[in-house]
Parts: C-alpha cells; structure tokens; sequence
C-alpha cells in the first residue's frame, strides 16, 4: 500500500509539473499567463521639433527615448522576474521605420534596442536620422511611424504598439526668372520701354516675390510690379512689368542706362520668411530728339509764314 | 487504516501544497489581464503586487518557473553601420563599417562562431541605391566581401562608397537610404544534445530543444538569416554649370543687343545661378545677366545686354568678356566662367548726324543750283548764242526760193550756212571761256587783295573808308572793259560772219550771172 501510496504522489507530483510546465509554455504564445508583461514607450525631445526641418541641406538628428518597464502582479510573477534581472538580460526592443512622409528619408541608428532587465522603468536611447528632399511642402505636417515591438521572453509578456512623430518642413524659396522680350531695349526719348518679367515658382511653398529697384538714375523714371504671388505648385508662373522711361527734355538724346531689379521671394502665409534674392539687370537706350509736343502745330506756322512771305515778294514785284 | 493515514501524511501534505500553489494560478491570469498593457502613464515606475498569504512560496515557485522557463535570446542578432548617416558628393568616397552587432552591448559581435553551430559565413550586397544606379555613379565594394567569423574578431566589414556624376545629368543623384543586406548562412550542429555544454545545462537544453522551444528540429541544417542596414546617405549638393560655346558675336557701333548664352545645370539639385561680368573696357557697356535657375540636367538661355558706344567709325575692336557664374547658396564661389567674344565694326551715324547730311546736301544742291543760274545769267547777259542762219527769216525765205528754184544751188547754200553757223559756234564756245577765265582772275586778285588788307582791322577800316570812293570807278573801269573787249570782239565776229556771207552771196552772184 505504502509502494502504491508513493507511487502515487511521486506520479502527480510529475504530472502536477509537466502540466504546469507545458500550461506556461502553451499560455506564453497565447498571452501572459502570470501577469509578467513588456510594456514600451517611445517619446522624444519637443525641443528638436520645434525648428522646422531645412529641406536637402540638413539631416535632423533626433534622440529617441525608449522606455521599457514589466509589469508584474502576483508573488510568482515577481519571483520570475527578479530572477530574469538576477540572471543580467536586457529587454530587445525592435523599432521599426513602417511609414513615414513620401518626401523624406529616415533611419535609426540601431533596430535594436537593449534594455536591462528590471523591477523598475528603464530607459534606452536610439538616434533617429531624418532628411527632407527639397519638394517637402513647407509648414507641411510630415510624418514618421514607429513601431515598437518586443517579443516574449521567458515568462515575459510581448509588446507591440505604433508611434507618430510629426515635424514640419522649413521654407525653401526658389524662383526662376526669365525674360521673353529680352533685357535691352532702344526707345525714342518720348517712348517707355516695357520689359515682361515671367517668374516661376520652384521652391515648396506658395511664394510671394516682391520686386525692387535700388538707384534709379537721375532724370529717368522707372516703374515695376510691386509683387507677384505664386502658388505652390512647381512651375506657377506670373508676370510682372518693368517699365523703363526715360528723360524727355527738349533736344537730341543719347541716353543709356543699367537698371537692377532686385527680386525676394517670400512665403506668403508668412512674409519675413524671406529667401535669397535674385537679380536681373537691362539696359535701355534713348536715342532721338525729343520735342517739346507741339511741334506739328509750329510747322504749320512756319509754312503758312512762308507762303505769305513768297505772296508778298511777288506783289512787291509786280509793282 | 488509521495508522496508514498517519504514516502517509507528509505525502499528503505535499500534495495539498502544491494542490494550493496551482490553485493560485487562475488568480495570476486573472490579475494580469485586468491591467490596461498598453497604458504605461498610468503605470507607476515600479508596478506590480504581492499577497501576504504564501508569498515566499509563490515568490519561490516564481524563481523556479524563471529557471525552467529562461530567456532565450541565442537566436538574438540585428547588424549595424558605423556610422549610419553619411555626407558624401560626386567624386568622393566614403569608408564606413557594417557588420552584426552584439545585441547586449550595441557594438559590433565578437563571438564569433556559437557553441551550437558548425560553421557560419556573412556576405553583404546592396540591395537599393539611392535614387538607383541606373548610370553606375554608385559604386559600393566590401572589405572583405565575405566574413568567415572568429572568436573575439569584429563581426564587419569595410563598406567603401564611390559617388560619381551621372553621364546623363538629369539622372541626379540625391540623398536617400542605401539599403544592404546581410547574409547570414549558419549550419547548425547537434541541437538536440549539445556535447560542448555541461551536463546539466546539457539536460535543461534538451528540455527546451524537445519541449519548450522545439529547435532541436534544426539540427544538421543550414539556415540564412537576413538583415537589412539601413544608410542614411547625404549628398552634398553638387554646383555646378556647362557653358556652351558661342560663336564670335558682331555688333555695330551704338548698337544696343541681349546676347543669349545657353547653359546647363551639371548639378544635382535645383539650382539658381548668379552671374558676375568681369570686363574694364570703356567703349562697351555689359549689363550682368539675367539670374537662372535651372533643375538638373535643364538647359537654359540667359541674357547678357550689351551696349556699344557710338564710334563713327569702327574698323573692328575686338572685345572680351569673362562672364562667371555662383551659385546664390555660395555667392562668393565661382563654379564655372565663360569668355565671350564681341567684335564692334561699321559706321555710325546719329539721327543727329543724319539730319547734319541732309543740311548738307541741300546747301550743296542750292550752291549749285545758284551756281548756273547765275552762269547762265552771264551768258545770257554778254555772249548771246549765234543763231542758226537757215532760221532767219529772210535766209530762209531765200533759201526757199533756192529750192524752188534751183535744186542743186539750194544744197549748196545750205551747206555754207552750216559750216558758217558751226564756225560762228565754236568762235562762241572759245570767247565764253575766256571771258569766264578772266572773271575768275579778277575774283581771286580781290580775294587776295583782301587777305593782304587784313592784319589790322582798324587800319583796314580806315583804308577802306578813305579808298572806298576810289575803288569803286577803278572796279567799274575793269568791269567796263572787259564788257567793252567782249563788245569790240562780238562785233568783230559779227563783221567776219557778215563778210563771209557777203563772200558767199557774191560768188552765188558770179554764178547765176555766167
């Protein structure tokens, strides 16, 4: 009876622990049998967001914080996990780049991220690189999906959770400039010349370009659109006029003058955020007499002078 | 049956334990899934409980899970670069590491080959290139190429990376992810049994190989394993711009022209150029072309305006104008210059100058115009034009009657009066120009004398009133001579003509009267 008895016992007992053993193998894959689970946040700096990303020139480094706790409930669940710190593993946190901004191109410095066992909350950190292509919209929301995952370990639990971090693109300004009449002109002194300025847009915002000219030289008068507006689609065209008159002053005139148009683009929600300017010079030439106007109506004077002049000469004569 | 109650009853106390402890676990499950997972802010930093009730026994069967149960992270492996963000432009080469990384420490592996596996190489190809590689101007090699590991040697390798320009410079190359794989081939060795480790970690590998984790299935096989590293590439932005060639251009003196240069954006980003003329000649003035901008590969005109000064007459000056371009994100650099050659030649003449022609040519036609009518005038006036005896009247009633009469006789009076008309004419011609020789002797001896009354005008002015009133009839005396002589020699070639007639009429007479 004491054989059987023993038997018995010993029996159970095995069985007690096979089943106990393959219940937490069996429950692991499932979900968490003792509450032992992974539990991850990702966050970074507000600071290194809050200067827009420069398109093309500037790669933002950005310090990911990865943050990795268990949690634990019960006198078990502690048991295992202060025996999984006790042994020195680290906690393998995949980060993933899953989606992100058609226009940018992102990478971290490390996929996996270890994280040493522990009763309390630890942090990792990981470097996240991100470069902007120079058709991000600028002050467009762009964005970058991360995701978090770490597998099952031991009696521990796994973790898997997606996280956004949103920038936004700097301004890029870039206009082109043509001129489809040319940058010289020839006028007579009593004509302006008028020079089309066709301007496009090829940065990544709409584009507000203001148009200046510095040292108008003396005696001339020089005129030009104030600004133009183009939207953000690449290649919206506009143009504005530089009207070019010269001085009028009775006489013969040979003029020639260097006019530089001064161009700024700008973006137009937000006209400080200016961009480098461009420039264009033309030349016009005056050459001819000017006359004061009224010189059609002093031509018929002198005409009709003469002839009474000629009438008078004859009557002379004939006495 | 009392008594074997009381003999087996530590065997019976045991059972109940255990009986206890499994009876915990469904308060395990319970409690862990009551807890939001997810939420970890409303999780302290150290979450978790414990009951007072059989805690160390819990605690302790804890333990014993954790250790049947390890953390198996032997198939742990990720790859690294080193560094993982790179800046490189065209012509430049770049040397970086990859390799498998220690997922412990974050460095490059060093163990090499694992106690479970009989071999193991790693070879690495690209996978994707930044904007691709349809031009080839990627070009990527590893050092070494394969990787045979080693305990305590580096698991990398040197990734070298070469940029070069596109042949075609609208395939611009920009920044991106260039992507390589890693593969790692590992042949495993006896899973089920490893010999290397001792005995009982021996039997607790075999529990997980049969039972928990199941790989012993793996043994003798050879497996791939791949990775994926990921290299931000940064390509510097490239500036620079292709001329093309322009031809010698003319220009004519105070001419004003836009002359159109073609060039073509080399770089690999949308650029905007800004050009600096470098020229100090004085006879032309150059205007800085227009700014361009231009995306990659684009071809465009831009517009340099030039004036010519105005020189009447330009045999040829030849000009040269450097015209150098920068790009406005590096206005102090030039990235590329282009002499221009300009040629001035021709004649210039102002509105201003024309109308000074015009003046001119009308005081010329009127100078002439007075000119002969003033010398017909004189002609006029002082050698009347001989005329043509067959048109007097009276001639001609006679010479009617001759033909009437006599034929023969007719012709040759007729003829007579022709020679004599062709004498009387050039007699003419002589006289006019000699009267018009004199004239022109007598303008230039008072041009003459005038230029030698000059030097002292008062003096002159007190000549000329004191010999004005003389002068006068000497200059009348001369001009009537000369009117005189050409009186005295119409009337002598008067007389002569007559004579001749007289001559002529007589020997008719003669005629007639044989």
């Amino acid at each position: 009876m004491t054989k059987l008895v023993r038997s018995a016992k010993s029996t159970i007992i095995i069985a007690i622990l096979l089943v106990s053993l393959f219940a937490v193998s069996a429950s692991v894959k499932a979900g968490p049998f003792i509450r032992l689970n992974s539990n991850i946040d990702v966050s970074w700096g507000e600071k290194d967001f809050e200067k827009p990303v420069i398109p093309r020139d500037e790669v933002r480094r950005l310090n990911l914080t990865v943050k990795y706790k268990v949690d634990w409930g019960g006198d078990i669940a502690r048991g295992a996990l202060d025996a999984y710190v006790n042994s020195g593993k680290s906690a393998l946190i995949n980060l993933e780049v899953t989606d992100h901004s058609p226009w940018c191109s992102v990478n971290l410095e490390s996929i996996l991220v270890p994280v040493p066992l522990s009763t309390e909350l630890k942090t990792s950190s990981v470097f996240l690189n991100l470069q902007l292509n120079e058709d991000a919209p600028a002050y467009g929301e762009g964005y970058v999906k991360i995701r978090a995952s770490v597998g099952v370990m031991g009696l521990i639990g796994g973790f898997d959770k997606e996280f956004t971090l949103d920038f936004i693109a700097e301004y890029l300004p870039r206009i082109s400039v043509s001129m489809p009449e040319g940058n010289t002109k020839e006028v007579s002194p009593t004509e302006s010349a008028v020079f089309p300025i066709e301007v496009s847009n090829m940065g990544n915002a709409r584009t507000t370009v203001f148009f200046k000219i510095d040292n108008i030289p003396e005696g001339w008068t020089v005129a030009v659109t104030d600004d133009v507006t183009l939207d953000e689609v690449g290649g919206s065209k506009e143009i504005a006029y530089l009207t070019v008159s010269p001085p009028k002053g009775f006489g013969y005139h040979y003029d020639e003058q260097s006019i530089i148009v001064t161009m700024t683009p700008a973006r137009a929600e937000d006209l400080t955020n200016q961009g480098e300017p461009s420039y264009i010079t033309v030349v016009v030439g005056s050459r001819g007499f000017s006359t004061p106007g009224f010189e059609s109506v002093l031509f018929i004077g002198a005409l009709l002078a003469v002839v009474v002049l000629l009438m008078m000469a004859r009557r002379i004569k004939k006495k | 049956m009392g008594g074997t109650a009381i003999k087996h009853k530590k065997s019976i106390l045991a059972i109940i334990v255990v009986f206890f402890l499994l009876l915990s676990t469904p308060n395990q499950i319970i409690s862990a899934k009551a807890i939001d997972q997810e939420d970890m802010k409303n999780v302290g930093d150290i979450s978790g409980n414990t009951t007072s009730s059989g805690g160390s026994l819990r605690y302790f069967l804890g333990k014993i899970l954790a250790f049947i149960i390890p953390i198996n992270q032997f198939l742990a492996m990720a790859a690294k670069a080193q560094p993982e963000v790179i800046d490189i432009g065209y012509g430049e080469n770049v040397t970086i590491d990859v390799g498998l990384m220690d997922v412990e420490t974050g460095e490059f592996d060093t163990r090499g080959v694992p106690f479970f596996l009989n071999a193991r190489s790693i070879n690495f190809e690209v996978l994707e290139y930044p904007g691709g590689n349809a031009d080839g101007s990627w070009l990527v090699s590893f050092d070494p190429p394969v990787i045979r590991p080693k305990n305590g040697e580096e698991i990398k390798s040197q990734l070298t990376i070469s940029l070069t320009a596109p042949s075609n410079p609208k395939n611009a190359i920009k920044s991106g992810i260039l992507k390589i794989k890693l593969k790692d081939t590992q042949a495993y060795g006896n899973l089920w049994f490893p010999p290397e480790l001792p005995l009982f970690q021996r039997l607790l590998w075999s529990t997980s190989a049969i039972f928990t984790m199941r790989f012993g299935k793996y043994s003798g096989t050879v497996d791939t394993e791949e990775r994926i590293i990921e290299i931000l590439v940064r390509v510097k932005p490239y500036h620079t711009v292709r001329f093309e060639a322009t031809p010698l251009i003319k220009l004519n003196p105070g001419e004003i022209a836009s002359i159109p240069i073609s060039l073509q954006n080399l770089g690999n980003y949308n650029d905007t150029y800004g050009f600096r003329v470098v020229s100090d000649y004085k006879g032309i003035k150059i205007s800085n072309p227009v700014s361009v901008t231009l995306k990659p590969g684009e071809r465009k005109d831009t517009l340099l305006g030039v004036a010519v000064s105005p020189n009447v007459l330009d045999m040829g000056t030849l000009y040269t104008v450097r015209i150098e371009t920068y790009s406005i994100d590096q206005s102090n650099v030039t990235i590329a210059q282009r002499t221009v050659f300009l040629e001035t030649r021709g004649l210039y003449v102002s509105e201003l100058g024309w109308a000074g022609v015009l003046l001119f040519c009308v005081i010329i036609i009127f100078a002439v115009a007075f000119f002969l009518h003033r010398h017909r005038k004189i002609s006029i006036k002082f050698h009347k034009k001989p005329e043509k005896p067959w048109d007097i009247p009276e001639k001609k009633e006679y010479l009617e009657e001759l033909r009437k009469e006599d034929r023969k006789k007719y012709n040759t009076v007729l003829d007579e009066m022709r020679k004599e008309y062709r004498s009387s004419i050039l007699s003419y011609n002589s006289s006019r120009k000699a009267m018009l020789k004199e004239a022109r002797k007598i303008k230039t001896k008072e041009s003459e004398k005038e230029k030698q009354q000059t030097p002292d005008i008062k003096k002159t002015k007190e000549i000329k009133t004191k010999e004005s009133k003389p002068e006068l009839p000497q200059k009348e005396e001369k001009r009537k001579s000369v009117i005189e002589k050409s009186a005295e020699m119409e009337k002598q070639r008067r007389e002569q003509a007559i004579l001749k007639i007289k001559k002529a009429q007589e020997k008719q007479r003669r005629k007639f009267g044989k």
